[in-house]
């Protein structure tokens, strides 16, 4: 017996070197940290690699049915949005101007979104919000000038201006009619694909009426930003008497290339890649000791179980929080330069900067993720003991989440499973994206993982108190 | 090798837990295949905008959680035995290491034959009952030769499953090792696919990664361009289980039985 293991018996600090010591020389143990770490920089340089984003080639997308007629000089456009049928947060059924029926030219308008309310957009750029509301809605888009304003209305007669937006070398002759859109691969988070079920954009309108001085009153109706659709606009027109009109189209997006964090989600992206072996650890780490039949020794030495499964849980996280948190970074750091070659640099994308507040919780964050996760398995094996066991149950209750939100659409499961921790990499995205759960509230998901943390391990430690070892 | 197969069957057959594995498989998939086909509609992201709907897939994705149990049992019919050190008695009654493997072998695959002709069973008569009315057919009305091909080549699917996880938990001992590698390797390549937004990338991991491209037998509709074929898929996934089980014969075949 050296010194060593004599104070292990003592006091906390001895038990938790004495578990330190286990830690550190079980090879299997160092292998699946090296793995963790390794996985965790190797994906983050193959997602940041491979990954030219939502803007390939320009740097917008332009892509949505357009039913316009041609108006020169100043003029106006009123309808009711009665029924949109999209799904996705930012599908959008409105009113517009524009420059031409052409992607990517100039253009105004004001729609409804069934998840963001009433908003005016400008030339990519800009974007207004109006009332939180949704279908049915009155939309009025009014052109004086260089300058169009959108109104909204609940009744047609009451309006409130939503914004005013000026579109300097807006020629007299312009488009103007009504648009409907509905994101489906568009719009990604650029590094995860956005929680929302892709269906075609259609919605309903009634009441249309277009007024200007001089209005050459045919209708058409294109699809913007698709040279050859694969499903051809439908003959019908808007009719002139006000009725219904139905608009229904593919998927498009209107949308202008912004900084949406894609240099920081992508550079911590990987870092599920690391969970596996992490959860394998956690695991070995208490069961393998029922295995071996170490943990009688273990109890010998320190009889009371509460206080072997803190310093167990202490050691490991701390070591975990460590080691990816130094994967994390090195992946931060490589994955920078390659995704300025993949198109994401400034002035658009502007370097991060680890000093950031945001950068640095999602790094921090990020380690503190997979350590809990790392405990967490730690727990399911003080409850479940053996290997067999705890392993498939760790991995399917990590990677559940992964698996369902696809297939089911809903946001729900990645937002009550420990992976809901993954919030805390969330930087700029307006809607649940996958994996990133929990929008505008990056420390919910931590809170629920530290939860089901603190109830694995209660449970382990009532559990070994009552059972023999 | 009938003596080696006998023992290893009464080895199997008399741990509780391993007996419960057809069970255990058929519970699983229908957790994950009922709710899916109980909210199944043509708009689902299920179905996939671009590539329509498959019945027959539909209702076998449940094997997908299924394969758990095959995967479990498999590991630990040779991990166990290091674990608790029941291999020493093992090979002193069978020296012949490579007989005691096939004899593992053959068992591993005559469990996963028996999950899997439970799960599929239960799969295909839940879409019978479930998915009519949601707009999409039976996969079971009337039966087609794509849907026989899909359904036995799920049952082929679990048995290379079981077969793979055997060969890497015969090369890596450990429970926890093999288990969390064999977990890994099915899994993540499909999630890490979803972040990848290059198609190349896409197509190359549903086509060769293990789980992807051995599940590629469930597709019955006009695959699409990108997509690997039925039988080439389950190829795939053949070659990585040959592959995997040669680098673990010739391991258990080299290596001391470490207790």
């Amino acid at each position: 017996m050296t010194a060593g293991w004599r104070t292990a018996g003592t006091g906390f600090g001895g038990l938790m070197h004495a578990e330190w010591t286990k830690l550190r020389s079980v090879p299997s143990n160092l292998w699946s940290l090296l793995a963790a770490m390794g996985l965790i920089v190797l994906f983050a340089v193959m997602i940041s690699s491979g990954n030219p984003g939502t803007y390939a080639e320009t740097p917008y997308v332009d892509r949505f049915r357009f039913a316009h007629q041609t108006l020169t000089g100043d003029g106006s456009i009123v309808t009711r949005v009665r029924e949109q049928h999209a799904t996705h947060p930012w599908a959008m059924a409105g009113v517009m101007i524009k420059q031409s029926a052409t992607a990517g030219t100039p253009y105004a308008a004001v729609a409804i979104t069934p998840g963001h309310g009433v908003r005016m957009q400008a030339r990519f750029t800009t974007d207004i919000a109006g009332g939180a509301h949704r279908a049915p809605r009155w939309l009025k888009l009014v052109r004086a000038g260089a300058t169009i304003s959108g109104y909204e209305s609940a009744d047609g007669r009451t309006w409130r201006r939503v914004g005013a937006v000026s579109l300097p070398g807006l020629p007299p002759v312009a488009e103007i009619g009504l648009f409907a859109t509905a994101p489906g691969g568009e719009r990604a988070v650029p590094m995860r694909p956005a929680l929302v079920k892709t269906g075609p954009a259609k919605a309903t309108f009634d009441n249309i009426s277009v007024t200007g001085p001089a209005l050459w009153s045919r209708w058409r109706v294109d699809d913007v930003g698709r040279a050859d659709s694969p499903e051809p606009p439908a003959t019908a027109r808007p009719p002139d008497d006000g009725g219904a009109f139905t608009l229904a189209g593919l998927s498009g997006d209107i949308l202008g290339q912004a900084d949406d964090g894609s240099r920081v989600i992508a550079a911590v992206a990987g870092s599920i890649a690391g969970l596996v072996p992490l959860l394998a650890l956690g695991v070995s780490f208490i069961a393998s000791e029922y295995q071996h039949g170490l943990i009688r020794t273990t109890f010998t030495a320190s009889p009371r179980r509460g206080r072997v499964l803190a310093a167990k849980a202490v050691v490991l996280g701390g070591v975990t929080f460590a080691a990816t948190l130094v994967a994390v970074v090195a992946a931060f750091l490589a994955s920078q330069p390659l995704l300025r070659r993949q198109g994401f640099g400034p002035p658009t994308f502007p370097d991060p900067s680890i000093a950031d507040p945001t950068v640095f919780r999602v790094l921090v964050g990020t380690a503190a993720f997979l350590s809990l996760m790392t405990v967490f398995a730690l727990g399911l094996g003080a409850v479940l003991r053996r290997p067999a066991a705890a392993v498939p149950a760790a991995v399917a209750v990590a990677l559940a989440p992964m698996v369902v939100t696809p297939l089911s659409g809903s946001p729900w499961p990645q937002r009550l499973a420990p992976l809901a921790a993954l919030s805390i990499q969330q930087v700029k995205e307006t809607d649940d994206a996958f994996l990133l759960p929990w929008t505008g509230r990056p420390w919910t998901g931590p809170a629920i993982l530290t939860a089901y943390v603190a109830a694995t391990l209660v449970m382990g430690w009532l559990l070994m108190r009552r059972r023999d070892a | 090798m009938r003596r080696a197969l006998l023992a290893e069957w009464t080895k199997l057959r008399t741990v509780r837990s391993t007996a419960w594995t057809p069970w255990t498989a058929a519970v699983l998939t229908m957790a994950l295949s009922l709710p899916i086909l109980g909210t199944a509609g043509p708009d689902t992201t299920a179905c996939g905008a671009a590539t329509g709907c498959d019945p027959v897939r539909l209702s076998l994705t449940g094997v997908q959680l299924g394969q758990l149990a095959v995967i479990v049992t498999a590991v630990l019919t040779m991990s166990a035995e290091y674990g608790t050190g029941l291999i020493v008695p093992t090979l002193t009654a069978e020296p012949r290491r490579l007989r005691v493997l096939t004899a593992k072998a053959i068992t591993v695959t005559a469990t996963a034959l028996c999950a899997g002709l439970m799960s599929v069973a239960g799969c295909l008569i839940a879409g019978h009952v479930l998915l009519p009315g949601a707009d999409l057919s039976s996969p079971l009305v009337p039966i087609t030769w794509p849907a026989m091909r899909a359904a036995s080549g799920t049952l082929l699917y679990l048995v290379l499953i079981a077969l793979f996880s055997l060969g890497l938990a015969a090369a890596l001992r450990d429970t926890a090792t093999a288990l969390s590698t064999v977990l890994a390797l099915l899994y993540m390549p499909g999630i890490l696919a979803r972040f990848i937004a290059d198609e190349r990338w896409n197509t190359l991991v549903d086509r060769y990664a293990p789980m992807s491209a051995g599940l590629a037998v469930q597709n019955t509709d006009h695959p699409s361009a990108q997509s690997i074929g039925p039988w080439a898929g389950l190829g795939v996934l053949a070659a990585y289980a040959t592959a995997v089980m040669a680098a673990g014969a010739v391991l258990f075949h080299r290596r001391d039985a470490r207790t």
